[in-house]
């Protein structure tokens, strides 16, 4: 598995530019308190940060989305349906990532098909499809591979990230944000109001297919990560998160993807610090957030009961006078 | 050829005389039929109401109309052209129902509207048109503007939409078909629970568009506006059931004819 990308040139040019950043990186742990810059002075640790980061970047802007369309399941069901093609790209030799790109995005395209052409509705036909595929997934893998590679497809293995999937995780990130950036207009207008799209002549069929290839990139990307389990917890926290702070979809992506990091980075040392699995660590640090932002939301019920509280205060004040 | 009158909006529409025709068209949800052989001619500057029972397929036309819906059968044709030509040239302005929207979505007053302008800004020239509408060019900004003042919504330009009522909420929507300057406007029961300026406001909006020879097709149920405001009276029951002048189509008979025929089982 040393060649994820089958132009070597590419692959060496994302290594120069993965080892600026890592170099970068290490610069800035250097700022942080002695005993987390303790904790990144292994080369593994400081690989392992920036894969994290990036990943906790893409889905974060990525899951915005998968919460605006109510896609929750949807990033559910890919996620586990990569893993058919996790373990058939092992037994061919394939790069895992595109083994798992093409079995999550032909799951992707069943859900749709099976969703247009029958009365199936779009929950049951996700639950079909990504049970079956998960169900194929746990068989290959059963007859071929050792557990621990299992475990870490299922609960990802950010510790283990190599030079050459930390350069093709950085490239597919590159990617899903360029692709965002391109088709924002799309996006916003195929989440809010379809129709309205379809009439100004857009294709909206042809941008459903592509945010579900967008969202099995992001997925993809972040199985070493996070894992299969777990990556749909990054798809969905950072951005309910946001959804409460803001009312606007680029803040919101902001926030998300700031949620995304710093889940990330939190979760990696903490991880680390209590020896305990990264994936899970990173996950938990995103729920803290995400209870935190709901407590002190503009609806939430600190900010609340602040308000009622001045409110009554005026009152007292006026019936003093 | 017509055709490349409306491609060109420079160019104004005197050869087409037909914002909609539809001959045999027929429509279906999984095999069951919600129109059949719909028949129907809207003349170019018509104040069109369409009315008739519920699940009379009144929405369905106007999925078809904006392509969201591909017609089992027929020939459809909007501003004489097929609709994918008619929707890249932005022929066809919708406003959607008030159920059809997310009202927690995160966008601003200025945002929906600017949106009107994305057709517009997709095929012009430039590395712009590729850009979130942040970069949207200053043309486009203005159209928008002055839409949010014909609507009367410029002060609500950076509110959240959930954070409107009823009439400014549909206003919000009217003002981005204006953003769009479409040949056709189609509205989804556009008058269902709005304040009453801001029907006042719509409703002037509406027939200032058609004044100036463009076509509005209205779904609704408010059948005294229909006689007030609309030329042209398309009754639907599954089909086409009856078409002419408000003052022919809103007697009773006429009414009986189509809103009793949908409760019947279709031969």
């Amino acid at each position: 598995m040393s060649t994820y990308l089958p132009i070597a040139g590419l692959m060496d040019f994302g290594t120069t530019i993965a080892e600026y950043l890592l170099r970068g990186l290490a610069f800035l742990v250097a700022y942080l308190p002695a005993p987390v810059a303790k904790a990144f002075e292994y080369q593994f640790m400081i690989r392992a940060l920036l894969t994290a980061v990036i990943v906790g970047a893409v889905c974060g802007v990525l899951s915005c989305y998968v919460v605006l369309k109510r896609w929750a399941l949807l990033g559910d069901a890919i996620s586990h349906a990569v893993l058919p093609g996790v373990a058939i790209a092992y037994l061919l030799g394939w790069p895992m990532l595109i083994g798992a790109f093409i079995s999550g995005g032909l799951t992707a395209l069943g859900i749709g098909f099976i969703q247009q052409n029958t009365r199936i509705k779009e929950d049951s036909a996700m639950g079909i499809m990504f049970t079956a595929a998960f169900a194929l997934g746990i068989v290959i893998i059963s007859r071929i591979a050792t557990s621990t590679h299992l475990m870490h497809i299922l609960f990802g293995n950010v510790l283990g990230v190599s030079m050459s999937v930390l350069v093709t995780t950085l490239y597919s990130g590159i990617l899903a944000l360029l692709l965002v950036l391109f088709f924002y207009k799309q996006f916003l207008l195929y989440t809010f109001d379809p129709t309205h799209a379809s009439a100004i002549g857009m294709r909206t069929r042809a941008i459903h297919y592509g945010l579900m290839l967008l969202l099995t990139l992001t997925i993809v990307t972040s199985l070493e990560t996070v894992g299969v389990i777990l990556v749909v917890a990054m798809l969905i926290i950072p951005g309910a998160t946001a959804s409460l702070l803001t009312h606007r979809l680029p803040t919101m992506m902001l926030i998300s993807a700031g949620v995304g990091v710093a889940s990330a980075t939190i979760g990696l040392y903490t991880s680390f610090r209590l020896d305990v699995a990264s994936g899970g660590m990173i996950v938990l640090v995103a729920f803290a957030l995400f209870v935190l932002a709901g407590l002190a939301a503009p609806v939430g019920p600190i900010r609340q009961s602040l308000r009622r509280r001045v409110r009554a205060g005026h009152r007292n004040g006026k019936n003093a006078e | 050829m017509t055709t490349t009158a409306c491609i060109n909006p420079a160019t104004r529409p005197t050869s087409v005389a037909h914002a909609v025709e539809a001959h045999n068209v027929a429509a279906d949800y999984a095999g069951i039929l919600a129109l059949d052989q719909v028949n129907l001619d809207i003349q170019v500057g018509r104040f069109t109401a369409i009315i008739g029972p519920n699940g009379a397929g009144k929405s369905t036309l106007l999925k078809l109309l904006t392509g969201t819906k591909r017609p089992l059968c027929g020939y459809l044709r909007v501003c004489g052209l097929p609709i994918a030509e008619a929707r890249k040239a932005n022929a066809v302005a919708y406003v959607p129902q008030e159920t059809a929207i997310d009202w927690d979505y995160p966008i601003t007053v200025q945002d929906v509207v600017l949106s009107g302008r994305y057709g517009h800004s997709r095929i012009e020239g430039g590395f712009r048109r590729f850009l979130p509408p942040a970069f949207i060019g200053h043309r486009h900004r203005e159209i928008a503007q002055r839409a949010m003042q014909a609507m009367q919504i410029e002060d609500l330009a950076q509110r959240p939409i959930g954070a409107l009522s009823g009439g400014q909420k549909k206003r919000v929507f009217l003002a981005r078909s204006l953003a769009q300057e479409p040949r056709i406007m189609l509205l989804d029961e556009p008058l269902a629970g709005v304040d009453r300026r801001s029907e006042g406001i719509i409703l002037e909006h509406l027939k200032r568009f058609v004044a100036a020879g463009q076509t509005v097709i209205m779904v609704t149920h408010d059948l005294p506006t229909v006689r007030d405001c609309a030329d042209w009276v398309v009754l639907i029951s599954g089909t086409v059931v009856g078409v002419g002048e408000p003052d022919e189509m809103l007697t009773p008979e006429a009414l009986e004819r189509g809103y009793h025929r949908g409760e019947r089982t279709p031969a």
